[in-house]
């Protein structure tokens, strides 16, 4: 599994990329290890307040398609996936 | 006067040389507001739809908005409205930087050029003194030699927007700058400003903008200034990143188009053209903002050898534009090519999806190589700024290339390559991913553009809510209130990137305590609503039918062929008919008498 960091994401791992290859079950899993990993504003950044849900202000794709569209923070993962994380961004 | 609005506009005759003031027509104001709204009702009710973009007789419209000028935030913008080149459509061109607030200074809210001068002329505005000067030692020059010559002889506070030798040259996609890089940049307004020998504008002011109630105004945008700081968008990401921070979640998402949308989706080099990158490797040197700004989204760059430069930008679309569409990978290339679009003119958008439909040409066998004069494979980065001297100045394959990807095409007999919607090239949101920016894109009324209902925003960013890319279920609905949306703001001064942060009732409200008229959300949305219709119905004078409504064939019939989207077409057919339904139109596409009636809009 390949894990992606954009933006200031970026400052709170360290890296742009993580090579996963820890056994997760499902996102909030791989979220829960990873902050444990990152630290305190990584876990901050992607949960929200309960530390049970996603952040509102996280963007998180899974091979291209976006949680939300899914099954959220409940999405199964498996070992040859994409993830890429970002926090909200705009322009155009 | 009323409230911040001057309640005057300059009214310019080339032709015989006459300058006029009038006054403002505050019923149009109530309707339209001002700025875009504004400056379409003055040309449709002024010029109509029987004049070609390049005739004198086809008038020009620098309208500000009410807000533009005002201590609101983000409200620097005025609009170039006139008959584009490009598309033949209604144009109308934004921009920001400090020329809108410069001049509602100098004590208008517009100036209006009629006719066309017998030699290079500039308009120079000194608040009530205002004269046509001599511009032929100009005539050539680039936009940051005009700015600074035209400082040097009128004040150097003056603000200028002038066209580059694109614009002399009547390239179909010439843009006016302002501020040397801030630019009313599609559609080819500057064509029209060159074809007129009206080579810039210098004003300077230091007249009042005034607001009937300065506590009620000042409660408002403060208001408004405290949501935009708060948003992670508006108060950091666009400041930090600038536009460019769209690459990586574009080509994440499997929306970023490839190489002229043939290869569509994703591309493994994205990251190193990115808004990221860019801090990385050093060619951010600051941020930037235009007038009043509180986000502070322009950049500042620099680039490094063999394409070593400086200036200002990319922005996302023309990062892309002569990046992931040209295959190029090169940062301080697509930096570079970006900055020759400013100093020549040209639009930033238009000139590298026509360089990268110029490619696709080329490697299929239809462009060739002696008309090329060059290697114009996909990502030959070393033809990039060449390519762009070469179309401002109309010389060898730029001659072609400054007709825009549509006229180039069909003169290979391949128009289907040009990925265009009204001969204006889509920007850089693929319509096969995003089925909503596909219904935006073929809908809007100056062709190819995301900036007429920002579908990208719900559908990639979920601001301000998440749909999903791939469904085509309710997208007609969010993407009328977005249009609607959209006009309203570009008719009010306010930058659009206000819109990540601020509703429709805080933009009422402030516009409100500015101009004293009272706007509710929905009555502001209605106003929007109204420009759109009006904007449509001068498109159908000129010929346009709902058939134009449409995207180019590829986007429609080839499915992509990798990533997420594997498969995936544009279902603009699911689409259309229910958004032609809720605008209230016809099953093709005409405004019907009844929209018209509540709307209050008069045949053309």
């Amino acid at each position: 599994m390949i894990i992606k960091y954009f933006a200031y994401i970026r400052d709170y791992t360290g890296v742009k990329q993580t090579d996963w290859h820890a056994a997760v079950t499902d996102l909030e899993d791989l979220l829960q290890q990873l902050s444990k990993k990152h630290g305190r504003q990584f876990r901050d950044a992607v949960f929200d307040e309960t530390q049970t849900g996603l952040n509102e202000e996280i963007i998180i794709l899974v091979n291209g398609r976006h949680v939300q569209h899914l099954n959220g923070i409940h999405t199964e993962l498996t070992p040859n996936d994409l993830i890429a994380i970002f926090p909200v961004v705009a322009g155009g | 006067m009323t409230g911040c609005i001057q309640g005057k506009l300059l009214r310019v005759n080339l032709t015989n040389g006459t300058i006029t003031t009038e006054p403002l027509n505050m019923e149009y104001v109530r309707e339209y507001i001002g700025g875009r709204g504004l400056g379409t009702k003055m040309y449709c009710e002024e010029v109509g739809p029987n004049v070609e973009p390049l005739d004198p007789a086809n008038n020009m419209y620098f309208i500000t908005g009410p807000l533009t000028g005002t201590g609101a935030p983000s409200t620097g913008r005025f609009m170039v409205i006139t008959r584009a080149p490009l598309t033949g459509t209604i144009a109308c061109s934004n921009s920001g930087g400090e020329f809108g607030a410069e001049m509602k200074y100098a004590g208008y809210d517009g100036f209006i050029f009629e006719g066309k001068s017998e030699k290079p002329v500039y308009l120079w505005v000194d608040n009530d003194k205002v004269e046509l000067r001599d511009a032929s030692h100009l005539w050539g020059k680039e936009v940051p030699d005009t700015t600074d010559l035209l400082r040097e002889e009128t004040s150097p506070r003056a603000k200028i927007s002038c066209i580059g030798p694109a614009g002399e040259h009547l390239c179909k996609f010439a843009c006016i700058l302002n501020e040397m890089n801030r630019a009313a940049g599609r559609s080819g307004v500057g064509a029209v400003m060159g074809a007129k020998n009206l080579k810039a504008i210098a004003v300077k002011g230091n007249k009042a903008v005034h607001v009937p109630d300065k506590e009620k105004f000042a409660e408002a945008i403060a208001e408004a200034t405290k949501a935009l700081k708060e948003n992670p968008v508006t108060g950091a990401g666009l400041k930090a990143y600038g536009t460019q921070i769209l690459i990586n979640i574009l080509d994440q998402s499997n929306g970023l188009p490839i190489r002229n949308f043939r290869d569509s989706g994703t591309i493994e080099w994205a990251d190193n053209t990115s808004g990221e990158y860019m801090i990385e490797h050093k060619n951010l040197v600051r941020n930037k903002g235009c007038f009043s700004c509180v986000i502070g989204c322009g950049r500042v760059t620099r680039t490094f050898k063999p394409y070593a430069g400086f200036g200002e930008g990319p922005e996302y679309e023309a990062g892309w534009g002569f990046g992931a569409d040209c295959g190029i990978s090169d940062i301080d290339a697509i930096c570079q090519a970006n900055f020759r679009c400013n100093e020549l003119g040209l639009d930033s958008i238009t000139m590298p999806t026509t360089i990268a439909c110029a490619m696709e040409l080329y490697e299929s066998g239809y462009l060739p190589k002696e008309d090329a004069g060059c290697n114009l494979s996909f990502g030959n980065a070393s033809i990039l700024k060449d390519l762009v001297e070469k179309t401002a100045y109309r010389e060898g394959i730029g001659n072609l290339l400054a007709e825009g990807s549509y006229r180039l095409a069909e003169h290979y007999g391949h128009p289907e390559l040009s990925m265009s919607v009204k001969k204006q090239e889509m920007p850089a949101y693929e319509p096969r991913t995003l089925q909503g920016i596909g219904l935006e894109y073929a809908t809007s009324n100056r062709g190819g553009c995301h900036v007429r209902g920002y579908m990208t925003s719900p559908e990639i960013l979920g601001i301000p809510m998440k749909l999903d890319p791939a469904v085509t279920e309710g997208k007609a609905a969010v993407c009328k209130i977005f249009q609607d949306l959209t006009s309203a703001v570009d008719a009010s001064g306010f930058c659009l990137f206000t819109t990540f942060a601020l509703d429709a009732n805080i933009i009422a409200k402030v516009l409100s305590a500015g101009t004293g008229i009272e706007y509710s959300g929905d009555e502001l949305m209605k106003c929007g609503e109204r420009i759109w219709n009006l904007e449509r119905i001068f498109n159908m004078a000129c010929g346009f039918t709902g058939a134009d409504d449409t995207l180019p064939p590829r986007i429609l019939n080839e499915p992509q062929k990798n990533g997420a989207y594997k498969g995936s077409v544009s279902r603009l057919h699911e689409m259309l008919p229910e958004y032609y339904q809720l605008r209230g139109w016809s099953p093709t596409g005409i405004p019907t008498a009844e929209k018209m009636q509540e709307l209050n809009i008069n045949q053309l």
